[in-house]
């Protein structure tokens, strides 16, 4: 039969568990009984101290966590979604372009001829069971960004119907400027995929 | 700002308060959270206090960056909870830890070597 504190211990339990709703559910799900068997083990230390101020010490000291911590899981949490999200429209959108752009000067076979292994190697690693993930921290992307939009200008000689003279010299200049440029992300990128492989990963 | 990588614990650096203590824990050995709580207490002479959301919060980050593991063992099974999780610290969390702590040691010592003293408020003021 339980005693009389383990009861009480118990009813606290049952409301520190109710306030874990708080926190994102990624982070309930992976620490929220860890720290429901914490709350519980500081209630049951502090009993052994301070019987009568057991609960208020404990309490007091939780609610200034949950302050702090649950703001910060959620600002955590948010922050990842968004530059998720984010990095996503910046790789599609920059895919898009350089495949047309490439396109516009080496023509849609070549492309097509070009993008097909590319393709072959993302169906093999889908079929696998690995996904191709984005870099955490890198700005690899950014440098691909400025390289598609470095590489669209040069497009504007052409659309224009401007060729020969500094122009077309200029827009070749910058042609040549923008690909190393892509190729300097690309090459970032796949160095931060490599270092992030290398990395331990959490048991 | 450097990206953290496991060739070079100073891309960790500097740590925050509540990861630095955690690994300051861990150092001593594999503790569960709320010995890794207690130790924090008794290291910081009580002056830093964690709840569970922000051990466990710093906890998350620590796995994530491969400076601390999950340890399957138990010290004694036969009197510990089966449910408790165990933490130690991995190599790279041992490297970076003493990163720090160097890093902070350097930090004292300049700040102790004539360049500023307690009730000055700022350096190199006379």
């Amino acid at each position: 039969m339980a005693t009389a504190f383990e009861q009480a211990v118990a009813r606290h339990r049952s409301l520190y568990q109710r306030l874990l709703w708080l926190y994102p559910a990624s982070f309930r799900r992976d620490y929220g009984e860890a720290m429901v068997q914490v709350f519980c083990d500081r209630l049951r230390d502090e009993a052994r101290h301070r019987p009568r101020a057991a609960a208020v010490r404990t309490w007091w000291q939780t609610l200034g966590d949950l302050a702090l911590s649950v703001p910060d899981q959620r600002i955590e949490v948010s922050m990842s979604e968004q530059q998720t999200t984010a990095r996503l429209v910046a790789v599609i959108v920059a895919v898009s372009l350089s495949i047309a752009a490439i396109a516009f000067y080496i023509g849609v076979p070549a492309v097509a001829l070009l993008a097909a292994p590319v393709a072959a190697w993302l169906v093999y690693q889908r079929r696998r069971g690995r996904y191709v993930r984005l870099p955490g921290q890198s700005k690899w992307y950014r440098w691909v960004l400025s390289g598609v939009a470095i590489f669209a200008v040069t497009l504007l000689p052409f659309i224009l119907s401007l060729e020969g003279g500094w122009v077309w010299g200029l827009g070749n200049v910058l042609s040549i400027i923008g690909l190393l440029t892509i190729v300097a992300g690309v090459a970032m990128g796949v160095r931060d995929l490599l270092r992030h492989r290398g990395r331990a990963t959490p048991a | 700002m450097k990206v953290p990588h496991a060739d070079d614990p100073t891309s960790f650096l500097p740590l925050p308060s509540a990861p630095l203590h955690i690994l300051l824990a861990l150092r001593e050995g594999e503790r569960h959270g709320y010995a890794v709580m207690r130790d924090v207490e008794r290291l910081s002479d009580g002056a830093v206090k964690m709840g569970p959301g922000t051990l466990y919060g710093a906890i998350k980050r620590l796995l994530a960056d491969g400076l601390i593991e999950e340890s399957a063992e138990r010290p004694d099974p036969e009197l510990d909870d089966q449910r408790r999780r165990y933490y130690r610290l991995t190599g790279l969390g041992e490297r970076v830890c003493s990163a720090e702590v160097e890093r902070l040691s350097k930090l004292l010592q300049r700040a102790g070597g004539g360049a500023w003293k307690p009730g000055r408020t700022r350096l190199g003021e006379a």
